[in-house]
């Protein structure tokens, strides 16, 4: 199952961080920039890692402060970015990620302005939003990374349908919300879930998640993927989470050669 | 410790020389802002500002909560202004700058304290329930004139939001959504612009919107806040002294900037409002309309 509709990322939407992505998920959900200074001194001579580099990553919601549940989805930002990030090319270094939240999904069923993101709710919708970003900024910060990751929301309906990316009025219905996030030569980096499921169901979620990921990845025998642009339009995998940042990171690199 | 970078003495020297014979590294004049750009979200509230290089991003959201004790007749307003590591790695999570404490209390200064928000229409039933209208400044890009910007973000995200509507039986209050009752905009008293000045050469240079560098190198700098009408705030922190004509000077130009930025920010409001009213029928669901 690809994505019905695939998310946005473009890179470079800041002028003074170092690298930057602003990422929005589908059906006009979370739209999250992020901002990376890479390579930077560390602050406190205690967080620095004599053979590696110190990831710090902050996560500022649209409105009010972050609390428990912001610092919470920064540890699993965090973490699964240790592992795909080559942090022994710069030790004693800081990579520092800001994510500024700048749009949420409103539900106009609600009473008041915006709503979503309070302390009780769940953390997963954002979670994947928020990774993806994280990933995106870092790409356009040139951080040294052994391979992208990318992660998708997957919630299951009572009735045990698999719906990916749900729309806040879809994950309100759904008896459950898992997260995967997937490195670009398919390892399992991150898994999250919430709510009431079978194992079946898990196995269910997991593979929808791998396929919106890295949709059916045509790898050359040398592991590589060809980026000419021509296969990933005409190509049946069309709209998967890699193809969106593969076509980001061309689209970015197409307009710094012309300059 | 990250720190912003200092200006080189080559490029003060560069800028200071430049400014003796009326030019800007820019190439802009004297009293030029740079380029103004606002772009407003799906959710009502939502803007994003951009000064040149500068860019600042504004939510406002509102939530009914219990009115202060000593203002019992009055709603709560609030400006959050946190400088994140996007804009700069200099600014740290959770440490307050010199800057960031001027910004607030400027902004505060500016727009709360000048009333530009009508707190008292804000109350639902005195002493008990009230709504709190609170604007998340968040800086993503700061390329100087940080003040000007976020003052103008706020006023024109106040003015774009819309709470939801109320009805009062009682004790009893009915908050509406979205979808049953059009959402109401905010009372504003005024339309409050920050406009910043720039001295060098012991205040023979006046200079207006000034970029990053050329905030580095100057000798003194002036706020003032103007509405249309009136002059409602003047702030100058330390430097050196100005003269009492320059400053008339300076009134009268940001009287005249005032009201060019606020008839930009009414251009853009009504773009918006056009682009949102969907077959011509926001006018007939208006909640001032008899039912």
């Amino acid at each position: 199952m690809a994505l019905t509709e695939p998310p946005k990322a473009i890179l470079h939407t800041l002028l003074k961080a170092d690298g930057s992505a602003t990422y929005t998920a589908p059906k006009n959900g979370y739209q999250v920039v992020a901002g990376v200074n890479y390579p930077v001194e560390v602050p406190y001579r205690s967080d620095e890692i004599p053979e590696s580099t110190f990831i710090e990553v902050n996560l500022r919601p649209h409105n009010g402060v972050g609390m428990v549940k912001e610092r919470h989805m920064e540890e699993l930002v965090t973490r699964t970015l240790q592992t795909i990030v080559l942090g022994d090319e710069t030790p004693r270094t800081m990579l520092q990620i800001t994510l500024q939240v700048v749009n949420v999904e409103s539900d106009e069923s609600l009473p008041g302005g915006v709503k979503g993101g309070g302390q009780g709710e769940t953390y997963l919708d954002l979670l994947a939003s928020a990774l993806n970003a994280a990933v995106l900024g870092c790409v356009d910060a040139g951080v040294q990374m052994k391979a992208i990751a990318g992660a998708a929301l997957v919630g299951i309906c009572p009735d045990g349908r698999m719906v990916v990316g749900p729309s806040v009025v879809q994950r309100k219905k759904c008896a459950s919300l898992h997260v995967f996030a997937f490195t670009s030569d398919s390892q399992t980096v991150l898994m999250e879930s919430e709510g009431k499921f079978t194992m079946d169901d898990w196995k269910q979620a997991e593979r929808a998640a791998r396929s919106a990921v890295l949709g059916s990845v045509n790898k050359q025998d040398n592991g590589d993927v060809t980026m000419n642009g021509t296969n990933i339009t005409s190509g049946s995998s069309g709209n998967c989470l890699l193809d969106v940042i593969r076509q980001a990171l061309e689209a970015r690199v197409i307009k710094g050669g012309n300059r | 410790m990250p720190r912003e970078v200092d200006i080189s003495n080559i490029e003060r020297n560069f800028i200071l020389q430049a400014l003796e014979q009326d030019v800007r590294v820019d190439g802009r004049r004297l009293d030029q802002f740079r380029d103004l750009d606002l772009e407003f979200g799906l959710e009502y509230g939502t803007t994003t500002l951009r000064l040149g290089k500068t860019r600042v991003h504004v939510q406002i959201s509102a939530e009914v909560t219990k009115p202060l004790e000593e203002r019992k007749f009055e709603g709560i307003f609030t400006i959050v202004t946190e400088l994140s590591p996007i804009a700069s790695p200099a600014y740290e999570v959770g440490r307050f700058t010199e800057q960031e404490v001027i910004l607030s209390r400027l902004l505060e200064k500016a727009i709360r304290r000048s009333n530009a928000l009508d707190t008292e229409s804000l109350c639902i039933i005195a002493g008990a329930k009230c709504w709190s209208i609170r604007a998340d400044v968040h800086v993503l890009d700061s390329d100087g004139g940080l003040i000007d910007a976020s003052c103008i973000a706020i006023v024109a995200a106040l003015r774009h939001f819309r709470r939801p509507d109320v009805s009062v039986d009682g004790e009893n209050v009915t908050i509406y959504t979205m979808a049953e009752r059009v959402p109401v905009p905010l009372s504003m008293m005024h339309n409050p612009v920050c406009i910043t000045f720039s001295f060098y050469h012991d205040g023979e240079t006046v200079l207006l919107d000034a970029t990053r560098s050329e905030e580095q190198v100057r000798e003194a700098e002036m706020v003032l806040t103007v509405n249309d009408f009136e002059l409602c705030q003047v702030a100058k922190l330390g430097g050196n002294a100005i003269d009492a004509l320059v400053l008339l000077k300076c009134t009268s130009t940001a009287l005249a900037k005032g009201k060019e930025i606020n008839g930009f920010v009414a251009k853009k409001l009504a773009e918006d409002a056009t682009k949102r009213d969907i077959g011509g029928l926001i006018a007939e669901l208006r909640a001032e309309n008899e039912r």
